[in-house]
């Protein structure tokens, strides 16, 4: 597993997983849902977890709030073994869907959870929640008439009573409309900010993805391929010159000779070259100057998409 | 725990299916006054030797209630006496409180796994355990407002409907009362266990109906009779008893103290095993 963030050891991790491991079933007809995931998540950052579905990102997740238990490994929380102590006390949790009772209102639903936590003057409480997620205005109407973002908000509300420390969202703008998508990062971004809530997010929805997070952890097939800072992904998928040639081997002798060393052969066809943007006239008449086929030569840049597609495979 | 409580008893006086199910049950009862006042009317008028001598056969000791299922037994309420005890014994007897119980207590823990509430909930952090311990209080609580509900039917029905009604000693019904409630939160647990196990509102309410029809009972006494060549009436009785929740008023303090401590013996099994499984399961 590649990691940029593991080799830094002075980050305060407040989620942590060692070797998490899910297996579903018994004996020969077992399946690990979740294979030996060791995650890393930075007090502060909004962790965003990427794959395809049933990669495993609602396992790990229903984990690490204590829904579901792990075959193996352990899961720290805030440096403490989860289970074993009130560390779930500090993160607020949506799962899947939002876990609401239809007949009753965005109030009562919220006032059963403040209820259960023991939240003293929680009527305030709930109030500015509801205000927070754009739900102060629904009055008594029944959360079985709520649209499905309204549904999405109130969940997030649930989640964001008992001020926690931690926001553990598993695709929570889901079914939202552009304006509450865009409602949602910019409160997500908010509380991330203004409160210092450290947020783990999933999310199909890259682009959106793209605009919230501060780090990405992608799952394959029940297994943490790689952790990656958004920095570090941006400088990966900068501009670069793309080269199409017959002879990569000869053609990259020419551009270390150019005085190029930040390059890559990606594949038998492609070299992808990160600096001297700007000369790629230059770089085309020296290649075909050194007798070597040039395909193609442009310009290109890479996105999360792309580089998630090119990651965990079409 | 505390919270628990508070949040479930909320959740149980917000939600409509709640009342909804207390107005089936003051419905039954009602069914159960009309035919004990028409029982009442056929006797007064001696038109009804008959139905007075298969009244007797329908019931095995003097002052309790063995119906086939769910139903009414007007006649034998009327052969005992109308007063509160034997009503209030007769609608233990034809199981209307353990159906209307079960069917309440299933839908509002089926409800939480059904809606997803509990993800909610199971993610604090206090023993998963509380859940149940908090549901078993709020089916404490249904069964003292069904008793309610049935007290002051009974109450309304003797004073303004039958010409023979009296309401009668209290002595008796108290301890005969929380005999049965024991009995009948034991009764609960097995179905807690069930609704944890399955998460199912629709097995949950089968069983209840099965379970209120006294096929339980009936098979726990044929697997006595058959398999454990157990044929004493004490025996038979006891199994009824505790499978069915069904007492008699007039029974023992013996009787009752045996009855007591099988009730929470079974109480205590039950939720053994229910709390394990919540304990263990992924939500």
């Amino acid at each position: 597993m590649k990691s940029d963030i593991i080799s830094n050891k002075n980050i305060e991790y407040v989620i942590e997983t060692n070797n998490l491991t899910k297996k579903f079933g018994k004996n020969f007809k077992s399946s690990y849902a979740v294979k030996g995931v060791n995650m890393h998540i930075k007090k502060g950052a909004i962790y965003g977890l990427i794959g395809k579905n049933g990669a495993g990102k609602t396992t790990i997740m229903r984990m690490i709030c204590g829904l579901a238990r792990p075959t193996e490994g352990e899961i720290q929380i805030f440096g403490e073994n989860a289970g074993e102590n009130m560390t779930y006390r500090r993160l607020g949790t949506l799962i899947e869907n939002p876990g609401v009772f239809p007949g009753m209102s965005a109030y009562d639903n919220m006032k059963c959870k403040a209820i259960c936590l023991g939240i003293s003057g929680y009527k305030e409480k709930i109030n500015e929640i509801l205000k927070l997620v754009g739900l102060e205005s629904v009055g008594k109407k029944h959360a079985k008439k709520f649209s499905l973002g309204m549904k999405q908000r109130l969940g997030i509300g649930l989640a964001l009573l008992g001020s926690p420390d931690v926001l553990i969202l598993d695709e929570p703008i889901n079914g939202l409309d552009p304006q509450g998508i865009l409602e949602i990062r910019e409160l997500l971004i908010k509380l991330n900010r203004e409160k210092n809530i450290t947020i783990l997010i999933s999310s199909h929805i890259l682009e959106e993805l793209s605009k919230l997070v501060t780090h990405y952890g992608i799952v394959k097939d029940g297994e943490l391929i790689e952790e990656i800072s958004s920095e570090k992904l941006r400088e990966k998928c900068l501009e670069r010159i793309e080269v199409k040639t017959d002879n990569p081997d000869k053609a990259s002798t020419v551009i270390e000779k150019m005085g190029i060393s930040n390059y890559k052969v990606v594949d038998k066809n492609t070299i992808h070259i990160y600096e001297k943007l700007n000369e790629l006239k230059e770089i085309n008449k020296i290649l075909i100057k050194n007798d070597i086929d040039v395909d193609s030569i442009s310009l290109n840049s890479e996105g999360l998409e792309d580089y998630f597609i090119d990651i965990t495979g079409r | 725990m505390l919270k628990y409580i508070k949040m479930d008893l909320y959740k149980l006086f917000k939600s409509k299916f709640f009342y909804v199910c207390m107005l089936v049950f003051l419905v039954l009862i009602i069914f159960v006054i009309v035919d004990t006042k028409w029982a009442e009317r056929e006797v007064l008028s001696d038109k009804s030797q008959i139905s007075i001598a298969e009244a007797e056969e329908t019931h095995y000791a003097d002052d309790t209630f063995y119906t086939s299922g769910i139903g009414s037994d007007g006649f034998a309420i009327v052969e005992l006496g109308i007063n509160l005890k034997n009503l209030v014994n007769a609608s233990y007897g034809s199981n209307i409180m353990v159906l209307m119980l079960l069917i309440t207590i299933v839908i509002f823990i089926c409800n939480d796994f059904s809606c997803g509430y509990i993800k909610n909930t199971i993610t604090i952090p206090r023993y998963k355990w509380y859940t149940n311990i908090s549901k078993l209080v709020t089916a404490a609580v249904i069964l003292m407002v069904q008793n309610l509900i049935a007290i002051i039917a009974y109450l309304w029905a003797i004073k303004y409907c039958f010409r023979s009604g009296v309401v009668g000693s209290f002595k008796g019904l108290i301890p005969y009362l929380a005999v049965e409630m024991v009995l009948y939160l034991g009764i609960t647990a097995f179905f807690l266990l069930i609704c944890d196990w399955t998460q199912s509102k629709a097995l949950g309410i089968s069983v209840s109906v099965f379970y209120a029809c006294q096929l339980i009972g009936t098979m726990a006494v044929f697997i006595l009779y058959k398999v454990f060549d157990l044929k004493t009436e004490k025996a038979m009785k006891m199994v009824i008893s505790v499978t069915q929740g069904n007492l008699m008023v007039g029974m023992s303090n013996t009787v009752l103290k045996e009855s007591l401590v099988l009730g929470i013996a079974s109480m205590f099994v039950y939720m053994t095993l229910a709390n394990i499984i919540v304990c263990k399961r992924d939500y």
